[in-house]
């Protein structure tokens, strides 16, 4: 064991952690972030619809609220820091009956008292003419300019290559079984056998923040998983509109929205199923039926035909429907980050910085460095590059010329860039470029990427994974299987 | 900006390219053909199984003898090849066209032609085109990118396989499976007949006592990293009958499930497209919308045949020549409609200057059939056909004599075809 | 003995009847010309299929070279030809139409190269 004792350990690097590691980055302490999966941001994050949230769907008793509306002003910056691809398109909820208009109103109060700013209730001329895409049936509805679409897995990525740059140590593969108290620091065991201690412990365990806190000693909570499925159409999809379109929510659900992403697809979902397995990643026809009837019910020129893939993610609900960020009760030193569902995405800017308060408020010691350095070069796209740019850009670099994915149009360079930065996996070079998430959904580019990381990290192709542990993609080159056939044989 | 000048861009270097290529280069066009991949020949030198050929060379060659015999033509002729190359875009509607293409090994730079083929090819329907339930582990391929996996890169995708897709292709990747020693353990086709031929289904699955499951659909997918089971599903009366369902544990699943037109560039260049067979709407000429832009092979209709794809590029190689000669700037034409049980006609218009050559595809299956031909009311021509399914393309040629020169609004009367 | 063989010759598929009156003596129905008879009995008697694979080159630039049997092979051969196949590494350059393996086994049937590697580009 190293004695190396840090002053922070985050468990789970999804966009609270990272986003936690990154704003303490910003001081004299060590901090070390520990992941489960083999890359940052594939838990919860990475199915994440991508929406930054306005701010008029909860009211402002609720911390989920308050750090939603503070987390959404924060967006601008950390776009210009990160260079993440983020557009405030603007955010419409939809109403097709008297009563839904009522439950505008509602909402229309709610984000003035929550202090969203630039809201709008429109009548049924307004509302088309901001977005034609509507079902002209729609009588009215809520507009509010300042919500937007992130890519989700980029943002994550680019929070936790920030906090390296600035110092914080990740430690991937790392599964976080158990934690001692001695002395004045705790000891994390991971299953994979690694150990390490901090002083201070944040569990922003997702799913599984439940199990770190029992496996802590510290409070008893159920985390109770809430399924999202969500369909993804391609690019210039008909029917994709120029804002999120809401349709008036239920109780516990914004309900199924149509999304125009910020790379240029169509999405449509979420649905909203609580289920008891933390791995249920299905989806199923049934509820195929349900996302389309009501994306259609809005947008009618949404066509099934257009999908290209489709994929689930899971909420980590709790009792109580809101945010639980406190210290332990029962445990020193250790701060529960839990039940972070929906906003969580939009709020985790601020939620990081809450942390941090409270870090500083348990007695964490917190000096600002003078070096800290917030920006990252922003990523060259060729997608984003006017043809001047590109040729200027392939006489530097060839590599830049050879396109891997034609879908997508995504460059050699731009996959190294991945490798470069820790992506390793299919889904890592996938959701980092977008190589392979296209119409084609991999069928030409899967073997060009193969051999790309293979080449760049000397990882066998038989070797490589989709996304870590068992996932691989290649069995085996054909004559050593011949090899072993006939070994089994005899 | 680099720029170069041509008389013809050929846009992709498989079948389709490389014989329209030929045909203009032949004919004293300085033509060039651009591919992305570091090779000629498109998709054949993977398919290594042989069966290509049989009308065009009257033998049977293998997918890589088969693009040979257009290569080494390629290779010897004055066709500038430009390899590991993309055409991000084009302005097509103006007399002198512009590509765009950037490449690492000839950097980027623009191409100017008086006249562009489209020889882009397909690609691959794939699972989330069918939006089958379940998780989504790794394991699940097009059978065309297992095909390449295992007859380029020499690597096993796995080891127990289901085929979703009783296509030509995943019948032949059956039959490669199992010779690699990979086990297949079932073909699951949602139509109540293959959709492969015949003698397929007897050298790919009976030889090797693979299950072909007829009316049958994969229902769910099950495995948290990589697949570890299917469960197939009957339909009865066409809808799934989940209460006969059955699971196949396998590590591998290959969707071979029809191919799409490979159309994004055609459609970003402002070129209509026929929303029939996904490729781009061509007149009598194969002129796509965009004048001087051409289309062939399966980039606008995907075809069952090699050897058709070689036919119809050489066709649209000779018509490009006769346009840039100025043959065929003004001709008459009349709309060509694909009426009763037929998915759609092609080209999309018909002279009487010359002979027209269609091909279609049927919507039925059936042992014999008469296609008829109508100009207005009239029924003009008759053809009797056999062993019609829509698995198969069939062509039929209209003579100058068959049709009358009926002129309504400037345009020649449209001729209807239809199937019973 | 009777057995349905579906004829393989042609794109025609036909279904043939085969009944053995005695050992050795096959009465065929069912083929629509005469190389349906000659194939049912061929495939009673020892079935033979063309083979096609690739195989292990010795260059890093194009791993393996596709192959295939110049003539339908006995069955029987069908696994010992591959076997053998994999523990090959083709020299480069290849040939479309080189013989890599003459006469396999004494069957009379040749294996062979079908893709030329490296191509030259004459310009």
């Amino acid at each position: 064991m190293s004695s190396k004792v840090y002053d922070v350990a985050i468990i789970g690097a999804g966009c609270c952690g990272a986003s936690i590691a990154r704003r303490l980055s910003n001081y004299e302490v060590s901090v070390a972030l520990l992941e489960r999966y083999v890359d940052v941001g594939f838990g919860v994050s990475k199915a994440n619809s991508g929406i930054i949230h306005a701010g008029f769907h909860h009211p402002i008793t609720s911390l989920k609220s308050r750090l939603e509306i503070r987390g959404n002003f924060m967006f601008d910056q950390l776009h210009y820091e990160l260079g993440f691809p983020f557009k405030r398109v603007g955010v419409i909820v939809a109403a097709f009956s008297v009563e839904e208009m009522k439950t505008i109103e509602h909402l229309y109060a709610q984000g003035v008292a929550n202090g969203v700013p630039r809201m709008e209730i429109c009548g049924r001329e307004r509302i088309l003419a901001l977005e034609p895409q509507l079902n002209p049936d729609v009588i009215g509805g809520l507009f509010a300019p300042t919500g937007g679409i992130i890519e989700p897995y980029r943002y994550v990525f680019s929070m936790v290559e920030s906090a390296q740059k600035n110092g914080v140590e990740v430690k991937t593969q790392f599964t976080v079984e158990q934690g001692i108290h001695e002395k004045d620091y705790w000891i994390i065991k991971s299953k994979e056998g690694d150990t390490i201690k901090a002083r201070y412990v944040v569990n922003s365990s997702g799913l599984f923040a439940d199990e770190v806190s029992r496996n802590f000693g510290a409070e008893l909570f159920e985390i109770i998983p809430r399924k999202g499925e969500e369909f993804l159409l391609q690019r210039n999809a008909r029917g994709l509109p120029n804002h999120v379109i809401f349709p008036v929510p239920s109780a516990h659900t914004k309900g199924i929205l149509v999304i125009p992403t910020v790379e240029g697809t169509l999405m449509v979902g979420p649905t909203a199923i609580e289920t008891e397995d933390k791995d249920d990643l299905e989806t199923t026809a049934q509820n195929l039926e349900t996302v389309f009837m009501q994306a259609t019910y809005m947008v009618p020129a949404i066509s099934r035909r257009e999908i290209i893939t489709s994929f689930a993610g899971l909420r980590p609900t709790m009792e109580g429907n809101d945010f639980y960020i406190e210290p332990s009760k029962l445990q020193p030193n250790f701060i529960q980050v839990a039940g972070i569902q929906s906003p969580g995405l939009t709020a985790s800017p601020a939620i990081g910085e809450y942390v941090k308060d409270i870090l500083k408020q348990e007695g964490l010691r917190l000096v600002e460095k003078t070096n800290f350095d917030p920006l990252l070069p922003h990523s060259i796209k060729v997608r984003d590059l006017s043809f001047e740019q590109l040729e200027q850009l392939v006489e530097k670099e060839p590599k830049y010329g050879h396109i891997v994915c034609r879908c997508e149009n995504v460059s050699e360079s731009e996959i190294i860039e991945a490798i470069s930065k820790g992506h390793t996996t299919l889904d890592g070079i996938k959701f980092y470029t977008r190589a392979g998430m296209g119409r084609c959904q991999g069928a030409f580019c899967t073997y060009k990427v193969l051999k790309i990381i293979s080449r760049e990290t000397g990882i066998p192709i038989e070797k490589i994974t989709k996304r870590g542990n068992n996932s691989w993609v290649i069995y085996q080159r054909l004559q050593e299987f011949a090899k072993e056939q006939r070994q089994c044989q005899e | 900006m680099k720029e170069r000048n041509y008389d013809v861009l050929v846009i992709g270097a498989g079948a389709a390219g490389m014989a329209s290529a030929l045909k203009t280069s032949k004919q004293g066009l300085k033509t060039a053909i651009v591919d992305r991949e570091p090779y000629l020949g498109g998709i054949l030198p993977q398919c290594i199984h042989n069966g290509f050929g049989v009308h065009l060379f009257k033998e049977e060659l293998t997918g890589p003898e088969f693009a040979e015999r257009f290569i080494q033509n390629v290779v010897k002729s004055d066709i500038d090849i430009f390899l590991n190359t993309t055409v991000t875009n084009m302005a097509v509607h103006q007399p002198i066209k512009q590509a765009n293409l950037c490449s690492s090994q000839h950097g980027v730079f623009q191409i100017n032609a008086k006249a562009i083929v489209l020889a882009m090819g397909c690609r691959e329907r794939n699972r989330g085109n069918l939006g089958i339930p379940g998780t989504r582990p790794s394991g699940i391929f097009t059978a065309g990118l297992a095909q390449r996996f295992i007859n380029i890169d020499g690597y096993l995708p796995g080891r127990r396989v289901v085929i979703v897709g009783s296509g030509d292709i995943g019948l032949i990747m059956a039959r490669r499976l199992t010779w690699t020693g990979a086990q297949v353990l079932a073909v699951v086709e949602i139509l109540p007949y293959p959709s492969g031929l015949t003698r397929n289904i007897v050298q790919c699955l009976n030889d090797y006592g693979i299950p072909l499951f007829l009316s049958h659909v994969v229902s769910k997918i099950e495995g948290k990293d990589r697949v570890e089971a299917v469960n197939i599903t009957p339909l009865e009366s066409g809808a799934p009958n989940y209460s006969k369902t059955f699971k196949l544990e396998c590590d591998t699943l290959l969707f071979s499930v029809g191919l799409i037109p490979e159309n994004e560039l055609t459609q970003s260049a402002g070129i209509k497209i026929n929303p029939e067979t996904g490729g781009p709407l061509v007149d009598t000429r194969l002129m796509t919308s965009a004048e001087g832009v051409f289309a062939c092979g399966n980039v606008l209709h995907v075809h069952d045949l090699v050897d058709w794809v070689s036919d119809e590029a050489q066709r649209c190689g000779f018509e490009l020549v006769n346009y840039l000669e100025g043959k065929t700037k003004e001709i008459k034409q009349g709309r060509v409609i694909a009426g009763a049980n037929l998915k759609y006609v092609l080209p999309n218009r018909y002279r009487i200057s010359e002979k027209n050559r269609f091909s279609m595809r049927s919507l039925i299956v059936q042992d014999k059939a008469t296609l008829l031909v109508r100009q207005g009311e009239k029924v003009i021509r008759k053809f009797t056909l056999r062993n019609i399914k829509p698995a198969e393309m069939f062509h039929v040629e209209l003579k100058p004599e068959d049709l009358k020169e009926l002129v309504v609004n400037g345009e020649l009367l449209p001729i209807e075809f239809s199937l019973n | 003995m009777e057995k349905e063989i579906i004829c393989l010759s042609c794109p025609n598929g036909c279904h043939i009847l085969v009944q053995e009156k005695e050992p050795g003596k096959y009465q065929f129905q069912g083929a629509k010309c005469e190389r349906g008879d000659v194939y049912a009995y061929e495939e009673i008697t020892e079935p033979k299929r063309v083979v096609t694979a690739v195989v292990p080159t010795s260059s890093d630039d194009m791993p393996y070279i596709p192959i295939k049997t110049d003539k339908p092979i006995p069955k029987k051969f069908i696994k010992p030809l591959l076997e053998k196949l994999y523990e090959l590494k083709v020299p480069l350059p290849t040939k479309c139409g080189q013989i890599l393996i003459f006469d396999f086994e004494g069957t009379g049937v040749n294996v062979v190269i079908t893709r030329t590697f490296p191509l030259e580009i004459q310009h």
